[in-house]
């Protein structure tokens, strides 16, 4: 009887905390999205105001940003600067498509990333200044999508994870 | 070992081909050629070649062509992928790099306001390889030293380029700086004298040498003189009509100064408008013309001021 309780109970806060994790990757990717932004402002000016050098400027930003977006900028500047034989695009879709799986962004937003990457640092300041611009309305874009996802789903996987681990200990026992 | 550019300027592509030239030769380089849809040219002391894939001097056809691709991704190499923060070093149309390397850059001129905005487009990029050769001017140094009252003869080196003017320069300057032992300021227009990068001087230039970096030659020959009391002023390629004014200033306070100038030979600057002045007032009183007759660096004769040749 006890065994039985005790799978009962493990069911049950498996299926919720597996529903509270993906529930979770909804609102870590709105965060994550306005950290983005964030962080490409922060390069923005860096680029803008002080003509500071990309790999520079990668780290300046990636240091007033919470991880994981600072681990991301951080790295890419590291990287640039001891390989300086390499280019930025390339380092840059490297460390995104590494750490795919250490944060919450989905393929759109890694797509929009990786074509920017292609861009930075390879034109005029007029140039960069569009870039930059043109990035962040498109992640602005995204970010109100995931609220918008985030808003329907967050409570639907929460709940679906309890209920489903409910109904797996109905079926069972 | 040849003084050779830093590997980290240069595409891994292009670099492995210059390494592979390098070892098969071994010719000192003084310019790696980038153009478009053109063959990779490398300029050494021997000669102009074109080069294949393996590093091989070949003929035009067989020679590896550079692709837009190459260039793009040389200049993003070349600028750290910051061509934003170097738009100042595109429009004068070139990049200086540690060691004191310039790098010309061409490609298609934006005008703004009747003056050059910058450049894009890059279509050619010609990495000139600075030769530091340390002793290089022992041999001549006592033409432009006088030891008896121990003073420093304006001087104006006279060459085409690419015949060793700003090696011949910093030779001088290295040597009236540490055995002279005389404070000498340099204007490094070009950061290419001293070939300082991030404020570390790459070349050996003495003990004594103050250098402003990056800045008009004339508004810093005026601000060393002022700011610095140098007993000498270096100055490498004149030619502005405000560079005669401020090397005229220079000398009548009281400051030897050492110039270059690009020129055939000592007529040129007889019938040059601009500078022939500097002859007829008698300003400099060594001239020394350079060739490649018998290799870079070869000394044709130095003058003194009435234009008779001293050797």
């Amino acid at each position: 009887m006890i065994l039985k309780f005790s799978g009962a109970f493990l069911i049950l806060i498996s299926g919720s905390i597996l529903g509270w994790i993906i529930a979770e990757q909804y609102t870590k990717r709105v965060q994550q999205l306005q950290e983005l932004q964030m962080a490409i402002k922060v390069l923005d000016t860096e680029i803008s105001y002080s003509s500071t050098f990309l790999p520079e400027a990668l780290i300046h930003s990636g240091e007033k940003s919470t991880y994981p977006i600072s681990f991301i900028f951080k790295e890419t500047g590291k990287n640039m600067l001891n390989n300086r034989e390499l280019i930025f695009s390339d380092i840059w879709i490297k460390i995104l498509e590494e750490n795919f799986y250490y944060n919450s962004l989905n393929n759109s937003d890694i797509k929009l990333l990786k074509n920017w990457g292609k861009q930075l640092g390879a034109s005029h300041l007029k140039d960069q200044e569009k870039i930059n611009k043109i990035i962040l309305q498109q992640l602005k874009q995204n970010e109100l999508i995931a609220r918008e996802e985030a808003r329907e789903k967050v409570k639907l996987f929460r709940y679906s994870g309890l209920l489903l681990s409910l109904l797996l200990i109905i079926v069972f026992y | 070992m040849q003084k050779n550019i830093n590997n980290k300027f240069l595409t891994i592509k292009i670099n492995l081909i210059i390494k592979k030239f390098d070892k098969k030769y071994n010719e000192k380089i003084l310019e790696i050629r980038l153009r478009i849809k053109q063959a990779l040219e490398i300029i050494t002391y021997k000669g102009k070649y074109f080069i294949d894939n393996e590093g091989y001097k070949v003929i035009a056809q067989k020679a590896y062509y550079i692709s837009k691709d190459d260039i793009k991704k040389s200049l993003l190499v070349l600028t750290q992928n910051s061509i934003y923060a170097l738009e100042r070093q595109f429009k004068e149309g070139f990049i200086t790099i540690p060691g004191g390397h310039r790098v010309g850059i061409a490609g298609k001129v934006v005008i703004e306001n009747g003056r050059i905005k910058t450049q894009k487009d890059i279509n050619s990029i010609n990495f000139r390889i600075s030769n530091e050769i340390p002793g290089i001017a022992n041999k001549i140094i006592n033409n432009i030293y006088d030891k008896k009252i121990d003073y420093i003869y304006n001087t104006l080196i006279i060459s085409p380029p690419l015949c060793g003017k700003t090696t011949l320069l910093r030779d001088f300057i290295r040597i009236i700086s540490s055995d002279i032992g005389k404070k000498i300021a340099v204007v490094d227009e070009r950061s290419e004298i001293a070939g300082i990068y991030n404020g570390i001087p790459g070349n050996k230039i003495g003990p004594r040498t103050d250098i402003l970096d990056n800045c008009p030659k004339a508004k810093g020959m005026i601000m060393l003189i002022r700011s610095m009391s140098p007993e000498v002023i270096a100055v490498d390629e004149i030619g502005k009509d405000e560079d005669i004014k401020a090397i005229k200033e220079a000398v009548y306070s009281g400051v030897s100064v050492l110039a270059t100038v690009h020129g055939k030979d000592l007529k040129s600057i007889k019938v040059n408008q601009k500078l022939k002045e500097f002859y007829l007032e008698k300003i400099f009183k060594r001239y020394i013309t350079l060739s490649k007759r018998n290799g870079v660096g070869t000394i044709e004769n130095i003058y003194n001021e009435r234009g008779d040749g001293l050797i």
